[in-house]
């Protein structure tokens, strides 16, 4: 039997005739590379050399993934971004994720506990617990982690300004619990030029913030040789405006400042790069997505072999999760972005990434529902066990598009560095505000050029449903707005209870030694943290010796 | 001679929120629409907001919120603003705002909201109808 609903029945949008005629309109890359109208051929990749520019999988120059048999061995890791409220709040959470089989867990922190301010100051005290836990003290962590064993479950959290704070608590929680540093696993951010680039929670000026992050990471090489101390992150670049390629050219810029910080310190690159992970977008042109992390792979390897003559292969590896990108997810017609979700689990799944964390279908209105957060970890696993896509390794490999976009892709990436080094190198690039500003432009290009229609944006600018009620029965997150004042009452009582003498002394000592460039902070900021300092105290310590950063003006 | 000088914006980001694609975007959306924009930068208080919305004498004041926390914030900054002696000016609200909340924003002042996808022309639009029954 025939069905004969009408469109209007259904609430379909009526086909728009001009959007069905694609002669009028440019064919670009989510980076704006155009792509040709003439087939792509044997003859396009003339002169390719697959010895060179692929090589076998899991070797130099990794082209094709950094295992040789990815995924058949080794499926990405499903992660998602968890948290909220007190450490006791998150606990509940993260025991439900552990007890289901997670052992990868996101931990998402408020934005006081970020940005180093007491939870009941007046900049804070809105914001405690709201988009992540609230980890002012030590107390908090341990209760973060209460009953889960922290030797077996591997913690990644978006930890920046103060990544440094975030260690000292974690290993001070895990000693508890008797799990020595060596033993820790996860990855702590620490990425603090994209924060001044693209995320803002920057707390001080970029060259003691590099030297922060440089603490960690020196002190993970001797103590925490399973923790990852930096995950140089793309992802918030493209967020904030950047096109797929910059976003990874920006990262690769960042992340040589913190190699350098290091190596500066006497380390080898073969001590210092093996630790390094990546953090990087996936996109719903996921042809894309795929041919540019597998040229940043290739990248990578080149800039650590032949640049800084690192021997280790593992030195030459570049290890990334893969994050949605919200900003290509749409308020208009929300369960749209289903669609868009698994685009991006495909690009990262044929990109080749180690883990993938997806965004759920309503977050341009607030926290994911726990049917929205269900239905993007569903979609992970039917791309990962249903389609295929991970039983072979680099599927694309070899295809006269993919590897034509893949070169190009490599090239823009090293022209865009080569940039930045005329300037005269990344930070002073960021001081100067000139990466700043090419990221906003090209934000309010790319918004423009969807206003206008060149961009499609299904249900935005075509297949528009116009009455859609508002969007007013879209089921949103709800917050308890207790959670702050709960907190913070719990803080009061700790703060009654440590021993001001030795808070005081740990305070001080961190302050001289910050004053000091050749110390490194993470053991005095661990005593301070071992005194029940919070980190917004720590934070002001540091404020007073680093200053605090203002971004230069100007959009 | 009040009713031709342009239209004056502060656009504003209240809290620790450290999102600001959206503010830099409209930034330079008011200005190719030929107003007189002023961007605070991140991490703003409501008092300092309500200050510079004083001082640079603005119509209009284009709040950009992320965390989730526009309707407490909303509300300190028009309680700042009111104490300035600006409980006129326009108050605009743009970031990640569920539907629900859009009536408790416009209940304490808020004129309109724009969420992700709205339209400059009709952002633009709104603002120049909003300040025209303003300067009466």
């Amino acid at each position: 039997m025939t069905s004969t609903i009408s469109n209007q029945k259904l609430g379909l949008p009526e086909v728009d005739s001009a959007q069905t005629n694609p002669s009028s309109r440019a064919f670009l890359t989510r980076s704006g590379i155009e792509v040709p109208a003439e087939p792509f051929t044997a003859e396009t990749l003339r002169g390719w050399d697959s010895d060179l520019k692929l090589g076998e999988p899991g070797k130099y120059p990794y082209t094709r993934g950094i295992h040789a048999d990815m995924y058949r061995k080794r499926p990405w890791t499903i992660r998602h971004n968890a948290g909220f409220g007190s450490g006791e709040d998150t606990n509940a959470l993260f025991k439900y994720l552990f007890n289901s089989g997670l052992t990868g867990l996101n931990l998402a922190m408020d934005l006081p506990t970020q940005m180093g301010i007491e939870p009941d100051d007046p900049r804070g005290q809105l914001e405690v617990g709201r988009v992540g836990a609230a980890l002012s003290t030590l107390e908090d962590m341990e209760r973060l982690y209460d009953g889960i064993p922290m030797d077996q479950v591997s913690t990644s959290t978006a930890h920046n300004g103060l990544a440094i704070v975030f260690l000292a608590q974690y290993v001070l929680a895990a000693q508890g619990q008797g799990v020595p540093p060596s033993a820790i696993r996860g990855t702590v951010q620490n990425d603090i030029l994209k924060e001044i680039l693209a995320r803002g929670t920057y707390i001080f000026p970029p060259r003691p913030s590099v030297r922060l992050a440089g603490d960690v990471i020196e002190w993970c090489i001797n103590n925490a040789p399973k923790f990852n101390p930096i995950s140089v992150s793309a992802c918030h670049m493209q967020q904030a405006g950047a096109t797929h390629i910059q976003s990874f050219a920006y990262t690769f810029a960042n992340a040589q400042v913190y190699l350098d910080e290091v190596i500066r310190r006497g380390y080898s690159v073969d001590q210092v790069a093996p630790l390094f992970s990546f953090l990087i977008p996936t996109t719903v042109y996921f042809f894309e997505a795929a041919a540019n992390h597998r040229a940043a792979r290739r990248l990578w390897a080149s800039i650590l072999r032949e640049k800084y003559g690192a021997k280790d292969p593992r030195s030459w590896m570049f290890r990334a999760a893969t994050a949605g990108d919200q900003t290509e997810l749409t308020a208009a017609q929300p369960l749209n972005n289903l669609a868009r979700i698994t685009l991006h689990c495909l690009g990262a799944a044929l990109g080749g990434s180690q883990s993938v964390i997806l965004a759920a279908y309503d977050e341009a209105f607030d926290l994911p529902t726990e049917k929205s957060f269900r239905a993007t970890l569903m979609a992970q696993n039917i791309v990962q066990r249903e389609s295929g896509v991970a039983d072979v390794v680099d599927p694309l490999a070899g295809s006269y598009y993919v590897e034509w976009l893949t070169d190009r892709s490599e090239q823009e990436m090293r022209a865009i560095l080569q940039k930045i080094a005329d300037t005269g190198g990344m930070v002073k690039a960021i001081e100067e505000g000139i990466v700043q500003r090419d990221i906003a432009h090209h934000a309010y290009e790319e918004e423009r050029s969807i206003q206008s229609g060149q961009k499609v944006r299904v249900g935005v600018n075509c297949l528009v449903v116009k009455d859609e009620g508002g969007g007013m029965e879209q089921e949103t997150f709800n917050f308890d707005p207790d959670v702050g004042r709960r907190h913070i009452e719990r803080l009061k009582e700790i703060r009654l209870q440590r021993d001001q003498d030795s808070l005081t002394d740990s305070l001080k000592a961190l302050k001289k030694a910050a004053a000091d460039e050749s110390q490194n902070l993470v053991p005095h900021v661990m005593e301070a943290v071992r005194c029940m300092a919070t980190g917004g105290e720590i934070a002001g310590v540091l404020r007073e010796v680093f200053g605090t950063y203002k971004p230069p003006s100007g959009v | 001679m009040e009713h031709s000088r342009h239209t004056r914006v502060l656009v504003a980001k209240p809290g620790l929120d450290g999102h600001d694609r959206g503010a830099k975007v409209i930034v330079q959306a008011f200005r190719d629409a030929g107003m007189e924009v002023i961007y605070t930068g991140l991490h703003q208080t409501p008092q300092q907001i309500a200050r510079v919305a004083m001082q640079e004498d603005v119509d209009v004041v284009g709040l950009s919120i992320l965390s989730g926390t526009h309707v407490a914030l909303c509300q300190v900054v028009m309680d700042e603003l009111r104490a300035q002696g600006l409980g006129n000016v326009v108050v605009f609200v743009g970031g990640t705002v569920p539907p629900k909340d859009v009536p408790k924003l416009k209940a304490i002042g808020v004129k309109e909201v724009f969420g992700a996808g709205s339209r400059f022309d009709d952002i633009v639009q709104s603002i120049n109808t909003h300040v025209a029954t303003r300067r009466g």
